[in-house]
């Protein structure tokens, strides 16, 4: 198993609503989903996860429904709205302008003048 | 987790914030056990490191509820919101499945609720809308009294009442009057001498300029005027540069000081303009004669009886000063607003309680038919109660069916208010003070939807209760229902004759202002209305100073208007029946003294001679005025047959020498008593007295503002007449304006509008009761038709004639109809007293008003049950009983 990190503030939000590009899904699903995405270099903690769903919901980026699943429990599942859409694509564009500039500044070798 | 699987069932009631979280979590560590097993692991252990990995699950979950926190709660109502709305729109579904019964529902409901919406946007406009003053609660007008009863103020009295009360804090003297207004085309207008103390009383801020000044009340300093809204608008071209400008009225120069804001009366609304009313000093020395109204403003924390107790003491002073003028007078102060509406506050609140009976009534019926559709549901109901639906939600599907039928009703009851109100402005007495306001502001808008919600209340709940308490019966009672348990059917019975018995009672009432309106439209007027026109003039310019030209004016116009086509004869009076004003006049009798405050009294009337032969007046005894009672010749007066009968009770009054008012000294000879002629139509005819116009005394041509009406027999020609009226008036001055013109088929109608404002209105809203009731029975009945069809099939098989069915049915309807009288017999004698006082020589308990309503309503309620009777009489045996 590689090394886990932990996450960024703030980051864990554009990855659940990322996550919810691919449909619908519960809490435990969204989880999983980053884990395995980021190749289980991230850990997600549930006492960051389900507040951050909350959160998303309250804002109105996401939307819940309770569903029924295939061994008949009772699942909570999200999905996101055109707000959360919208979020997405700002927050995503943020994040790679700074990932940029961030890997930009740490890879240069010239000395500030 | 501690396992929250029963919350779930709350969620029927929408959604909960706690089994929410909990259940989202206890979810997650179901997935995660799956994972963990998946991978090898042991069950328990898998559990327990599910749950070691959600850390402190408690403060997890108090975390996500306090960011749900308000979401939920709003999202609960909206969840709520959005439930109703889907039961709603369930229920407006079932009631489309039953068209007809629904679009009866909902129309008699429109009606119920509308025609009450409308009574009651009058009712608060005349009685309850705040009046537009400054301090109006504390508004009070004052008169005098003369052994109890009211009359007018006298100048000196009123003098000494500004010095001597302590209760007011302003106090201010009014008398209306007419000025011809000589700007541009003349025009007469309605005007009233007005104290600069009236506007204090009186308050509220003028649209421009101001009120009077005190010094403006004296002589010398009162040409001043302030102009209605009205005027300064239709006039003066609602140009605010008139404030300061001096205008032309009866030939003489004021100026413009002020104009009031729209609306603003004084004592009645109509007046165009008002005049300071300067009192000279003969005037504030006169306490025998009563000529002014007077309004106040009590001092704050002044009540009414405190006022009315300051008042007697001043009377008391003002008598011991002069102790003649004051026998057996008083003063009296009085609410402005309660005596503003007085009159009507009897006929609204009567018509208030009618139209409540009609909205019950309509209840009533709709209930009726939702009981109706309850009991063919029973078991439709009995299967969701069977199936868990809690007498909770059963009831609250009843009451959806009725909020949707109550909001429809209440949305077509607008329009039906709208339009009956429209209706009601048209067909009112002209002078219900704030009528013209009403349907104005919320209120109106309020009162229906506070009433739409209790109709619905109670539309709601009868028939709930009854689809709960017929649960288990129905289940048990299987395919076939057995006719009986639906005859039986008491409450639908009671509703029916309930129904009834509103109806006879507003259908007598009705009854009673239709007697009461017969007997005014045949009641002995003392001179024959038709084809007889009247016009007023007023000679109030300068032009006119003598009496002797206005009298020869008069008798000059007489042969004027006399010489045009299609007038038979035209003569003149100060006041002529049912159209004028009067004063009173106290009338001394040669040869006889009365007790002091037992003095005879008279209306007094200055006419043209032919006079009593144009309005055709019944000559009693001796002779009528002619030419040669000139001024020159011997002073004569004709009197009514009351005034003789008052006067001289048991001989003839012809000879006798009496003289009216302190200013007529020389005896006047009776020479005629004609019949007696009706000054106000609901009302016999005060005592009168009638000098010819030369032999007039001057002072009594100042009360009259030097004007008569002049009173026109035509052949019939009524709208030519009048034209040429005007014409032949503009010929003789073309500053005179006619004003007034008015047939006496209007004046009559103007007279008796009040009778005819509640003949109408009773007599429309009990045409509406018989029909609700007539609908109620018939529903009732054909509902029972329909659900004994299989006893009816026994009946047939058994041998009845189709004859022994009808009169089955039939007898089964009467027997309602007549309970339902005789409750409502009892009912209308009840409510008969209530409107004693708006009849016109009917009595209450009138037999005939209630034998035609009582006869009506047995034919209607014979009516009623044949249909559905007879339809029970065509069952085929065979096919009922198969079914």
């Amino acid at each position: 198993m590689a090394d886990r990190v932990e996450l960024p503030q703030g980051t864990l939000e554009t990855l659940i609503l990322k996550t919810l590009t691919w449909g619908t899904m519960h809490g435990f699903g969204i989880g999983r989903w980053i884990e395995q995405a980021s190749g289980d270099t991230l850990t997600i903690e549930e006492g960051s996860l389900y507040p951050a769903l909350h959160r998303m919901e309250k804002r109105g980026w996401i939307e819940a429904e309770w569903k029924q699943t295939e061994n008949n429990r009772r699942g909570k599942y999200y999905a996101l709205t055109a707000e959360g859409r919208r979020q997405l694509k700002a927050q995503s564009q943020s994040w790679l302008t700074i990932v940029r500039s961030v890997g930009r500044v740490l890879d240069t070798s010239k000395q500030p003048s | 987790m501690h396992d929250p699987s029963w919350r779930r069932y709350l969620r029927f009631w929408g959604p909960d914030v706690r089994s929410d979280v909990d259940d989202e979590l206890a979810f997650h560590v179901e997935l995660r056990v799956d994972q963990l097993v998946a991978q090898g692991m042991d069950p328990a252990a898998a559990r327990a490191e599910a749950w070691r990995r959600l850390g402190d699950a408690d403060t997890l979950a108090r975390t996500c509820r306090e960011i749900d926190g308000d979401r939920l709660t709003s999202a609960r109502r909206r969840e709520w919101l959005h439930s109703t709305w889907t039961e709603l729109n369930l229920a407006a579904r079932q009631l489309r499945r039953y068209p007809v019964l629904a679009s009866i529902a909902i129309l008699t409901l429109a009606l119920g609720l509308g025609a009450t919406t409308a009574i009651f946007s009058v009712l608060y406009a005349v009685l309850l809308r705040a009046l537009p003053y400054a301090d109006a609660d504390r508004m009070v007008r004052i008169t005098e009294t003369m052994r109890g009863s009211e009359t007018a103020v006298g100048p000196g009295q009123f003098t000494e009442w500004l010095t001597r009360t302590s209760a007011f804090e302003s106090l201010g003297a009014y008398l209306p009057t007419t000025f011809n207004l000589t700007e541009g085309t003349p025009e007469r207008v309605r005007a009233a001498f007005a104290t600069s103390g009236l506007f204090r009383a009186r308050y509220v801020k003028p649209a421009f300029g101001r009120y009077f000044l005190p010094e403006e009340d004296q002589v010398g300093r009162e040409h001043v005027v302030v102009l209605s809204h009205g005027l300064f608008v239709e006039r003066f071209a609602a140009d605010s540069r008139i404030v300061g400008r001096p205008i032309r009225m009866n030939g003489e120069t004021y100026t413009v000081v002020g104009v009031a804001p729209p609306e603003f009366s004084i004592a009645t609304p109509g007046d165009q303009l008002w005049v300071p009313l300067a009192l000279t000093a003969e005037h504030t020395s006169t306490f025998s004669d009563h000529w002014l109204a007077v309004y106040a403003k009590r001092k704050p924390g002044v009540t009414d009886a405190q006022a009315q107790r300051d008042m007697e003491r001043v009377s008391r002073e003002i008598a011991r000063l002069h102790p003649d003028d004051m026998v057996d007078r008083s003063a009296r102060v009085y609410d402005f607003r309660d005596d503003l509406v007085a009159d009507h506050r009897r006929s609204l609140t009567t018509l208030f309680g009618a139209v409540g009976f009609v909205l019950l009534l309509a209840c009533v019926n709709v209930t009726n038919l939702l009981l109706a559709r309850a009991t063919v549901r029973r078991k439709e109901t009995a299967i969701r109660t069977a199936l868990g639906a809690t007498r909770g939600t059963i009831v609250r599907h009843f009451l959806m069916e009725s909020i949707v039928l109550a909001a429809s009703g209440a949305v077509l009851a607008f329009v039906v208010s709208r339009l009956t109100l429209r209706g009601l402005v048209r067909l009112a007495p002209a002078e219900i003070p704030g009528l013209d306001r009403a349907g104005e502001g919320p209120a109106t808008a309020l009162f229906l939807a506070a009433v739409s919600i209790a109709v619905a209340v109670f539309l709601g709940l009868l028939p709930a209760l009854r689809g709960l308490r017929t649960v288990e019966p129905a289940l048990r009672m299987g395919g076939r229902t057995a006719g009986a348990t639906t005859t039986r059917d008491w409450l639908r019975s009671a509703l029916v004759v309930s129904e009834v018995a509103l109806a006879l009672a507003l259908v007598a009432a009705a009854g009673l202002f239709v007697r009461s309106a017969r007997k005014l439209n045949t009641v002995d007027l003392g001179f024959v209305p038709g084809g007889l026109i009247t016009a007023r003039i007023s000679l109030a310019s300068s032009r006119y100073a003598s009496p002797e030209i206005v009298q020869r004016t008069y008798l000059e116009l007489g042969d004027r208007i006399r010489g045009l086509p299609h007038v038979v004869s035209a003569s003149a009076n100060s006041g002529p029946p049912l159209a004028g004003w009067t004063p009173s006049v106290d009338i001394h009798v040669e040869g006889t003294t009365y007790s002091p405050g037992n003095e005879p009294a008279a209306r007094f009337h200055i006419v043209t001679p032919g006079y009593f032969e144009t309005v055709r007046a019944r000559l009693a005894a001796g002779r009528m005025f002619s030419r040669a009672d000139g001024d020159r010749a011997p002073r004569v007066a004709v009197i009514n047959a009351a005034l003789a009968r008052r006067l001289w009770p048991n001989e003839s009054a012809i000879g006798k020498r009496i003289a009216c008012c302190a200013v007529d000294p020389p005896w006047r000879e009776v020479i005629g008593v004609v019949g007696d002629m009706r000054q106000v139509l609901q009302r016999d005819a005060l005592p009168e007295l009638y000098v010819p116009i030369e032999q007039t005394p001057s002072l009594a041509w100042t009360w009259f503002g030097n004007s008569l009406a002049f009173v026109v027999r035509t052949d019939g020609d009524v709208a030519d007449v009048s034209r040429e009226i005007r014409a032949a008036v503009t010929q003789t001055d073309a500053t005179l304006p006619v004003y007034d013109a008015l047939t006496y088929d209007e004046v009559l109608s103007v007279a008796s509008a009040p009778n005819r404002f509640s003949t109408v209105l009773f007599s429309a809203l009990a045409g509406l009761a018989l029909v609700l009731a007539a609908v109620g029975l018939y529903g009732v009945l054909a509902f029972s038709v329909a659900q004994r069809g299989f006893e009816m099939g026994v009946r047939m098989a058994l041998g009845a004639r189709p004859l022994d069915v009808v009169a089955l049915v039939t007898r089964q309807g009467m027997r309602l109809v007549i309970r339902g009288l005789v409750l409502g017999l009892a009912l209308a004698l009840a409510g008969g007293r209530l409107v004693a006082s708006l009849l016109y020589q009917v009595a209450p308990s009138d037999p005939p008003a209630y034998i035609a309503a009582g006869a009506l309503l047995v034919v209607v309620g014979a009516l009623a049950c044949y249909l559905p009777a007879r339809r029970a009489s065509r069952v085929d045996p065979v096919t009922a009983l198969r079914a």
